[in-house]
């Protein structure tokens, strides 16, 4: 597929199948939640937001193929896509939450040096986004949604990722037992949907987007590793609930 | 205070984090906690020193999210006063009280 032109109809194909690994995965993330008590603990909430994202993720992909094949309508913007794109974005933040609180980074948010880090560290983070996807976009060209869009997709992702990040960090000293890996798996999955989102920003920014391109593929691989991290905290739950002295 | 009670509140603190189900899970593989109903509140200690109970429970959760959850056990007899739980505190989370 890499060598297929770029008006292959096989890049449309891969563009609008790929989406079904975030749907699997969400939808076994679902499940899996439901093993830690779902929204009765912070792990079950955390992997019922971080599902939710991912599921709405296959919504977002769901209703650009639906458009085009039903309708005739090819990579509008904004579209309906957008509502499910743009509410992921929530899901991440608060599933990042979740886990941070999980992983007891409350215990190392003391002092305030601390405290003034994990502040400054999402500002910086936020202003970085403005001027790598905000600054001199020509909102003149664009409707109020849209306008709003290119504000909001940039900082909404911004905020999940420096909080995945600042998490890293805090819970690095905290963390152990049998989840310690499992928290900087699902992390790191976060942090490399991000750079899969920061990818397709910059390629569309700059008018050089194709179907199946480096963004897309991306996108793929983050879908896998948020999969491959549900079902490790699957198998976390097994190992800890069956385990025998 | 009776360790019954200790335990049921360091049960259900972890509860909250990791769900009831494997909370109550980690607190019987110690060998020492059983409950005689599905509710937290039930809880049956086997004979033997509520210190040692204790320790074992920290230790059992502390395979979960490791220091992070047995700051979550520390927290909840952080609680109380040290003099009502002295004898229930283990030796090595004393300094942490």
């Amino acid at each position: 597929m890499a060598f297929a032109g770029a008006e292959d109809s096989i890049r449309d194909y891969f563009s609008d199948t790929y989406g079904v690994v975030a749907g699997l995965g969400g939808f076994l993330g679902l499940i899996f939640a439901h093993k830690w008590d779902g929204w009765k603990s912070y792990v079950g909430k955390a992997l019922i937001l971080f599902s939710a994202g991912l599921f709405f993720q296959f919504l977002g992909q769901l209703s650009y193929t639906i458009e085009f094949y039903a309708y005739g309508i090819e990579n509008s913007y904004p579209s309906f896509g957008e509502i499910f794109f743009f509410s992921s974005i929530f899901f991440y933040i608060f599933g990042v939450w979740y886990v941070a609180k999980s992983a007891g980074t409350a215990i190392t948010l003391k002092g305030f040096g601390k405290r003034l880090a994990a502040t400054i560290f999402p500002v910086l983070m936020i202003a970085f986004s403005y001027f790598m996807f905000i600054n001199g976009t020509d909102f003149e060209s664009y409707g109020l949604v849209a306008n709003i869009l290119t504000f909001a997709y940039p900082i909404g992702q911004a905020i999940y990722v420096s909080l995945a990040i600042l998490t890293c960090f805090l819970a690095f000293n905290v963390v152990g037992g049998t989840m310690r890996k499992r928290v900087f798996f699902i992390l790191v999955a976060c942090i490399f949907q991000y750079a899969a989102d920061s990818t397709f920003l910059y390629k569309t920014i700059q008018g050089t987007w194709v179907p199946a391109g480096i963004s897309e593929y991306m996108f793929v691989v983050s879908y896998f590793l948020m999969s491959m991290a549900f079902i490790d905290f699957l198998a976390a739950y097994e190992f800890l609930q069956g385990r025998k002295k | 205070m009776q360790p019954e009670k200790l335990v049921v509140e360091i049960i259900k603190e972890q509860s909250l984090i990791i769900g009831e189900r494997l909370a109550k899970s980690r607190a019987e593989e110690t060998g020492m906690v059983s409950f005689s109903s599905p509710k937290i509140d039930d809880v049956v200690l086997a004979a033997g020193e509520p210190s040692q109970i204790i320790q074992k429970l920290v230790d059992s959760y502390m395979e979960v999210f490791g220091k992070a959850s047995v700051e979550v056990c520390v927290g909840v007899m952080r609680k109380h006063p040290l003099t009502e739980i002295n004898n229930l505190v283990p030796e090595a989370l004393k300094a942490g009280i």
